[in-house]
């Protein structure tokens, strides 16, 4: 009680005037967080998989940097013998993975223009590419395409900047089954300069499927 | 000020014991960048990556050849790392950046509090790293990851405190009384201390990476060279910082200095403002930690 003497006794109020809405405005419309630059590299790649109706899933290849690759083998390679058996393999997947499911696998999927909510990614599997750890996993994503053509927009995108995502340089988009379903793709990369109206991020993956009746 | 460096080893010294949960990627949270911004991190990452991938290749390559050759290579990439890692966005800079608005700086002062802050950044990384790894004989990334938040949670709230003790005394403060140019520079020098080791004390997630990969291939020396070379190049960005404030601050406020009302007005102005950011970004982060 004393302290509040004190301020009551000095206070300048014309000054405290202008301070309290200035506190109440800043705590109310200060939504934006600063949050970690970067941390994590990963380069990406998609493989699209189709029945004869149109596409079933993409199974996303992830190529971890070697800095965050040493953080996993360190922790869950428990016999260091440079391979996940199936119980490392199931640890990641409960710890590791599952944080990453709760950004959805930061992945964004548009079919003809409309934003795509998949259920949950399964498949998972991790394993090693030299000193780099692979993460593999299916995004289930069904979308019929007999007797019409469908545009799909497929990128990766941390929104908290802490993982950064870049293509892969090799084997980028690749497909698999449904051979009577015609697919088109193309990488858009604006660092390249290959970019289309309303791109969103630096690089993404643009298919067009088309299926004959 | 030594006790208080004591007590800050010692605590993050219990930490492990906390340091339960797996997390390894950070709460998730919603959080909306400004275009420019996501503009600036998306073009620099691959930049970024390279840098990364080079100096994990040479530390490699330093374990059959010592040669020196090398080693200066991949301190200058770690210079480089931090100076470029220090470009996308952090609290750091915008507290800097607040502080600066708020209290009266030189640009001495900019240039030794932003190295500072990188350098400690730096530091606690490699002693994060180091306690865990002899502690519990390996270094958890996950429990590292703990670490940092419950480090965050304490830094996010002395820096809350900061803010407010700005305000506070921006309120009680006597318009009459006059002090001597030294002794405004004495008290100012010391009045960013607290920051300087609130914002210093987080670890940088990138240099803990750095860290435990050196120490996993067994190059801890280097390791612990590599990630204070990096500090030092995040020094240098957020130092910039801190000057392009002072210096813009210093510019408006001479326009303003023919009218002395004006100028009385607009440095309360930026008092209060950068006062309230530091409490405000302080609190936010703080809440969304928790």
């Amino acid at each position: 009680m004393k302290i509040f003497h004190v301020l009551l006794k000095y206070a300048n109020f014309k000054r405290v005037i202008i301070i309290l809405p200035l506190v109440l405005l800043f705590f109310l419309s200060a939504k934006l967080l600063p949050s970690s630059h970067p941390h994590l590299f990963i380069d990406y790649s998609a493989h699209f998989v189709f029945d004869d109706a149109g596409l079933t899933g993409i199974k996303v290849k992830w190529v971890f940097d070697e800095f965050f690759s040493i953080t996993v083998r360190d922790d869950f390679d428990t016999n260091k013998n440079s391979q996940f058996e199936k119980r490392e393999i199931s640890e990641i997947r409960s710890s590791i993975f599952k944080n990453i499911q709760q950004y959805d696998c930061y992945t964004y999927i548009y079919i003809d223009g409309e934003f795509f909510k998949f259920k949950k990614a399964k498949n998972f599997t991790a394993y090693y590419q030299g000193d780099k750890v692979v993460f593999e996993f299916l995004i289930p994503c069904e979308v019929k395409a007999l007797g019409k053509e469908v545009e799909i927009r497929f990128f990766m995108y941390d929104e908290t900047i802490f993982v950064a995502f870049t293509l892969s340089s090799v084997n980028t988009v690749s497909f698999e089954g449904g051979q009577n379903i015609k697919r088109e793709y193309t990488i858009y990369d604006k660092v390249s300069g290959k970019s289309y109206k309303g791109q969103e991020r630096l690089q993404e993956i643009f298919v067009i499927l088309s299926g004959v009746k | 000020m030594k006790k208080i460096i004591v007590a800050i080893i010692l605590l993050m010294m219990l930490l492990p014991v906390f340091a339960q949960n797996k997390q390894y990627f950070p709460k998730k949270r919603k959080s909306i960048y400004p275009t420019f911004v996501r503009k600036i991190v998306e073009t620099i990452a691959p930049v970024q990556k390279k840098i990364n991938d080079k100096i994990a290749i040479l530390a490699r390559k330093i374990k059959d050849d010592k040669s020196p050759k090398t080693i200066i290579i991949i301190l200058l990439l770690s210079f480089l790392y931090g100076v470029i890692h220090a470009v996308g966005p952090g609290h750091g800079k915008t507290l800097i950046f607040s502080y600066f608005l708020s209290e009266d700086g030189s640009i001495r002062k900019g240039i030794l509090t932003g190295g500072s802050i990188g350098v400690l950044h730096s530091i606690s990384s490699i002693i994060v790293v180091l306690l865990m790894y002899f502690l519990l004989k390996a270094a958890f990334f996950h429990s590292i990851q703990n670490v940092e938040r419950i480090i965050k949670l304490i830094s996010y709230g002395v820096i809350a405190l900061i803010g407010f003790a700005l305000l506070v005394r921006f309120a009680l403060k006597k318009r009459s009384v006059k002090e001597s140019t030294a002794d405004i520079e004495h008290e100012s020098q010391k009045s960013v201390l607290p920051l300087i080791i609130a914002i210093g004390i987080i670890p940088c997630t990138g240099g803990i990476l750095i860290m435990i990969f050196c120490v996993s291939i067994g190059l801890l020396l280097l390791g612990v060279a590599a990630v204070l070379s990096m500090g030092i190049g995040m020094g240098l960005t957020i130092s910039l910082v801190g000057v392009a404030t002072v210096l813009s601050k210093k510019s408006a406020l001479k326009l303003a200095s023919s009218q002395s009302k004006t100028m009385n007005l607009l440095q309360k102005i930026l008092e209060i403002i950068g006062a309230l950011f530091i409490l405000a970004i302080g609190s936010l982060l703080f809440l969304a930690n928790l």
